[in-house]
């Protein structure tokens, strides 16, 4: 939804949020430093380092996967959401580190021919760090080096964060909206979330990694609440989806079918209801009735969460907009959704089965205010 | 989301609900404790070039100076007459840091050169011999190979990890044979 193709469009909110995140961020892998040196000054701080990065993206992707789910459940989570993509990218680029330190950064200096500066660069992530097979490629070494894969408890966990990582990976490399756009939103939305795959990695990694050789409870403890945490809001949120799904009554059907009454929707919000296995959002504004898929074109979020605002329906995800009589983006934007025809039967709203192409216009229906 | 994706997202974390307090558990059940170090451990102790052998006896000793931490190289005779066709062949390198270096994956390598170099080789040339790898501040023993005792050259502390050469130094000097 741009006039002209900018790399990342900037904007206030984004900055702020952004700011937020990498200060949080920052705050984060500091205090966790801070506090280590400060409870143990014999211990190796580059390990420390290790640990404080692979945590920031253990944490951080307990956040990521909190935001979809407590948007649902509540609305007011919605500005959580619209930029969560540089939150997904940033906890891949912490676990990165986590794995391969700042080696990445010396690659300038090892193609011109050149000895990176040790400081403040030399930091070496888990991969090198812990690496201890002589003169093995570490890479080739993490692979070949525990075999132990007929064995739960001795599983080489470094594999399951090595594909967690490999997700991740792909996850931030596309997130940009040029692969949004390219993949089509459904496709992008699958690939992405495999996230949920990564996290069951992750787990796995966390619990044959570092609590075998962590005994401490509080470590113990945070793993399991935030395990505990994530399950019950992907559930609780999802079980209330499937609720909603189930209260689909017009599958099969061709005709108009009644969705309720003008009096449900307040002015410029919607109603969603479910019809022949798709959302629908029916939109009440100036006295008229539209009705749309609930389906948003850009990430497919929930256009009937959202509002009108300057006179077209606004996606409560990332602001995309679509006219309601048309479901057309306003020019020179081309983002189009099915419409759908509506009828009213005195306070009665009804609404055909069937959707029209996306961008067909339909004559909403007007409210007849009685006198 | 689209139906389809509700659908996938549901069985998902259904799964997962399922899976992962399992794996939790489970790993929590099965967590090994530390083994406790005994006789049986020397032959695992040996072969990650640990030095346990306390009847041998000491030819050469020196105290060196890597990346600014002391550094105690030895050569040891380990008493194996019967040991071996080649001199060298009783005889180990072994090296102790005071405090571990803090390099990634330190490897030590025997370069057969005529001098130590100031400026220290970077990669690692192929006539570089890998004597063994260094980690923790534990005692390590090395092969002392049969060019150690009659060529020049100098040890090389190098971190593959990292891929910068530490430290070079030359072999200590005593009653070698």
């Amino acid at each position: 939804m741009s006039v002209g193709y900018k790399a990342v469009q900037w904007s206030r909110p984004k900055l702020v949020y952004d700011t937020i995140l990498l200060g949080a961020v920052g705050l984060y892998l500091y205090g966790f430093m801070a506090v280590t040196a400060a409870m143990d000054p014999t211990a190796g701080m580059h390990g420390v380092r290790i640990r404080a990065y692979g945590s920031a993206a253990f944490v951080l992707i307990h956040v990521i996967l909190s935001i979809g789910p407590l948007s649902r459940l509540n609305p007011k989570f919605y500005p959580l959401l619209f930029n969560r993509r540089h939150m997904g990218v940033t906890m891949f680029l912490l676990a990165l580190i986590h794995v391969n330190g700042w080696r990445w950064l010396k690659l300038p200096w090892r193609w011109l021919g050149a000895s990176a500066p040790r400081w403040p660069i030399d930091f070496n992530g888990a991969l090198t760090w812990y690496h201890d097979f002589g003169n093995l490629d570490p890479l080739v070494s993490l692979l070949v080096g525990n075999s132990h894969y007929s064995s739960f408890i001795l599983f080489p966990f470094e594999i399951l964060g090595l594909l967690a990582l490999i997700i991740l990976f792909l996850m931030a490399a596309t997130s940009h909206d040029f692969w949004l756009a390219n993949l089509t939103a459904p496709v992008w939305k699958m690939l992405h979330m495999s996230v949920y795959g990564a996290y069951g990695l992750l787990v796995g990694h966390v619990v044959l990694g570092a609590l075998q050789t962590n005994k401490h409870p509080l470590l113990t403890m945070a793993v399991l609440l935030g395990l505990l945490w994530i399950l019950t809001i992907h559930l609780v949120a999802g079980n209330r989806e499937a609720q909603r799904d189930r209260s689909n009554l017009y599958l099969n059907s061709d005709e108009f079918v009644e969705v309720g009454c003008v009096g449900d929707i307040d002015n410029n919000r919607a109603k969603v209801v479910t019809i022949a296995g798709e959302r629908v959002a029916i939109f009440r504004y100036d006295d008229k009735i539209s009705a749309l898929s609930n389906v948003c074109q850009h990430q497919n979020g929930p256009l009937g969460e959202g509002k009108i605002v300057d006179d077209c329906v606004t996606c409560p995800w990332h602001g995309y907009q679509y006219r309601p009589d048309c479901g057309s983006s306003p020019p020179p934007f081309e983002e189009k959704v099915p419409t759908f025809d509506v009828r009213l039967e005195g306070d009665r709203i009804f609404v055909r089965t069937k959707p029209n192409l996306a961008g067909t216009k339909v004559t909403p229906a007007v409210i007849v205010r009685s006198a | 989301m689209i139906l389809s994706q509700r659908k996938v997202h549901f069985w998902v974390w259904m799964s997962l609900t399922g899976l992962l307090p399992t794996v939790f558990l489970a790993g929590l059940i099965g967590r090994p404790e530390i083994p406790i170090v005994d006789k049986t451990s020397d032959e695992l102790f040996a072969v990650a070039d640990f030095f346990t052998r306390d009847t041998a006896a000491l030819l050469a000793s020196e105290t060196v100076n890597v990346n600014g931490i002391d550094v105690q190289l030895a050569i040891m005779d380990l008493g194996l007459s019967s040991f071996g066709e080649s001199v060298s062949d009783n005889l180990a390198l072994t090296v102790t840091p005071s405090q571990p270096l803090s390099f990634s994956n330190t490897l030590v390598y025997w370069v057969p050169e005529e001098t130590v170099p100031e400026i220290l080789p970077e990669p690692v040339g192929v006539d570089a011999v890998l004597l063994g790898q260094l980690s923790g501040h534990s005692r390590r023993q090395f092969s002392v190979v049969p060019d150690m005792l009659s060529s020049p050259g100098y040890l090389l502390f190098y971190s593959h990890g990292q891929g910068v050469a530490i430290a070079a130094t030359s072999l200590p000097t005593g009653e070698l044979p």
